[in-house]
């Protein structure tokens, strides 16, 4: 990038020598006009020049960070492709080897079991990829978190059916923060996925919603399952990071490990964060912290609701 | 089907890669036991040991890494093969004097790593018994020694510690001297039941087969880089 700064200022230079030229050739014999004009143009070419660079340098360093990103996904996607490839490549192998009919089924379920995965990972991969474009263009309102977590709650006790519970504690004033009810949607989903997921059968996960110091709302998601050990904490927000507890259970397969990911790139591009712990008694807690809306529009749309 | 006794313990967290390299493993008459992660399979291998692992990299609860110094602890011997999913990985591991004899790239192809199950398994058998010596099988290039029954080769008369791949690599690159082999002849000599290998998988595996003679021999330029073309072995300077 260096050699784009060197490029415009010789530009620059030669804008500032051309001037000159002219304006020796208008005045012709008034030095002083010369000096003066070369010294306009001299500072002009200085002023601008900064200024551009300025600009130049912040969009590269934007665009540097922007494609390394890209190559880390690059490298994290080949490596997580890799494994369901695996399984397709040796299964079909093992297909086309063996006679006995009760294996061939077996071989044709894992086949279609990892295309299935694959085609989640990729999907969801789109999906990440495009958050930070979709957050600056989707609109964002007041969103009233109380009701939209009772909505995402409700879903998931139709889903799990009894399997796990779900418990929402909320206060009375609605808080409400901007964003687009979508993609705060999409948050929760995650976070109750992922909680859902650990939980044992009979389990609860419990949703807790809170006035933060600051105005803003605090949402506390915990369930009652094994835990995040202490190693993984630093790494449960990457992308495709996914702990199997013992064995794969029903979670590795469903979970190409982007729901935390995604769900941290979304609160964090409202200017929130996201947190992952323990709870003492057991089991994993995720806290998101969102900032207010402005009051006055927010107590617009609650009118309205 | 033969049947064997051998007892090959599969260490890998993916369900369906474990299982299916259990079962074609089983078709060939190895008793097979899977684990689905590192810290399992080493409760298991403190009991008893296996005959041969194949171990992935990326273990949950203890790395494949760790488990194969663990076992490399407990024997010498014992052929160790890898599973790895990233090419990057595979230089990191290469880098890494872990005693294994094998490294497969995933997705890799279940033919190639059931035969070299067998070659390992051959190799450990051989090496155990020095009588049996076949010269046709016997290639000698200069300085090197190269027995393509036993899987192992020699260089001034000194043993070398070769992978399977790598063996294989050198036996290519030695049985014509002077020649260039490509890239792509390297990967059918050295793959011969793959469909498909990266360039780059072929690069580490001679980047690490010229560190092992140069470790020996620092002033070491047998394995010649032909630009563009790919590979060949020069024997002047390996002697």
């Amino acid at each position: 990038m260096g050699l784009l700064r060197l490029g415009l200022r010789l530009l620059l230079f030669n804008l500032l020598l051309v001037s000159l030229t002219i304006a020796g050739f208008l005045y012709l014999v008034p030095w002083a006009a010369v000096v003066v004009s070369a010294a306009a143009a001299l500072l002009l070419s200085v002023f601008f020049a900064a200024a551009i660079t300025g600009t130049l340098e912040d969009l590269t360093r934007r665009l540097e960070d922007r494609q390394r990103a890209t190559e880390t996904l690059a490298s994290e996607v080949a490596h997580e492709l890799k494994n369901p490839l695996a399984s397709i490549r040796s299964a079909a192998e093992m297909l086309h080897e063996v006679r006995e009919p009760e294996e061939r089924r077996r071989f044709a379920a894992v086949i279609q079991e990892e295309v299935a995965r694959m085609e989640r990972q990729v999907s969801q991969l789109a999906e990440i990829t495009r958050i930070d474009a979709r957050l600056e263009n989707e609109e964002q309102v007041a969103v009233p978190v109380n009701g939209l977590l009772a909505q995402v709650a409700e879903r998931f006790r139709l889903r799990e059916n009894g399997r796990v519970k779900f418990e929402l504690e909320a206060p009375e004033e609605v808080l409400t923060v901007r964003a687009s009810p979508e993609r705060l949607t999409q948050v929760f989903e995650n976070l109750l996925d992922n909680a859902a997921g650990f939980s044992p059968t009979g389990g609860a996960v419990r949703v807790a919603l809170e006035r933060s110091r600051d105005g803003g709302a605090l949402i506390r998601v915990s369930d009652e399952g094994p835990g995040i050990p202490p190693e993984h904490l630093s790494r449960i927000f990457d992308r495709f990071f996914s702990h199997r507890p013992g064995e794969e259970g029903r979670r590795a397969r469903l979970h190409p490990g982007l729901g935390l990911a995604i769900a941290k790139a979304i609160v964090e591009g409202y200017g929130g964060s996201i947190a992952a712990g323990n709870a003492g008694a057991g089991g994993a807690v995720f806290t998101v912290r969102l900032p207010s809306s402005r009051t006055g529009i927010s107590r617009q749309v609650m009118g309205r609701s | 089907m033969q049947s064997r006794t051998e007892l090959v313990a599969v260490v890998d967290d993916e369900k369906n890669i474990r299982e299916t390299v259990a079962f074609a493993l089983k078709r060939e008459g190895y008793r097979v036991n899977t684990y689905a992660d590192g810290a399992e399979a080493w409760a298991a291998f403190r009991r008893e040991l296996p005959d041969l692992a194949v171990l992935d990299i990326l273990l949950p609860r203890m790395d494949g890494r760790e488990l194969c110094r663990k076992l490399r602890a407990k024997s010498e011997t014992l052929p160790i093969v890898f599973l790895t999913s990233k090419d990057e990985e595979l230089d990191r591991v290469l880098g890494l004097e872990l005693g294994a004899d094998d490294y497969l790239c995933k997705p890799f192809s279940m033919r190639e790593l059931v035969a070299r199950v067998k070659v390992l398994f051959r190799r450990a058998a051989l090496a155990s018994d020095p009588s049996r010596r076949e010269e046709a099988k016997m290639l000698r290039a200069g300085s090197l020694e190269i027995d393509g029954l036993r899987y192992t080769a020699r260089w001034r008369g000194e043993p070398l510690a070769l992978t399977v791949t790598e063996f294989l690599l050198l036996q290519a690159l030695a049985r014509h001297p002077g020649h260039v082999k490509t890239r792509q002849q390297l990967m059918e000599e050295a793959y011969p039941n793959d469909a498909y290998v990266s360039e780059r998988t072929i690069d580490s595996h001679v980047k690490r087969l010229r560190r092992k003679f140069e470790s020996r021999d620092a002033a070491f330029s047998g394995i010649d880089t032909v630009h563009g073309l790919g590979y060949r072995w020069i024997e002047a300077g390996a002697e």
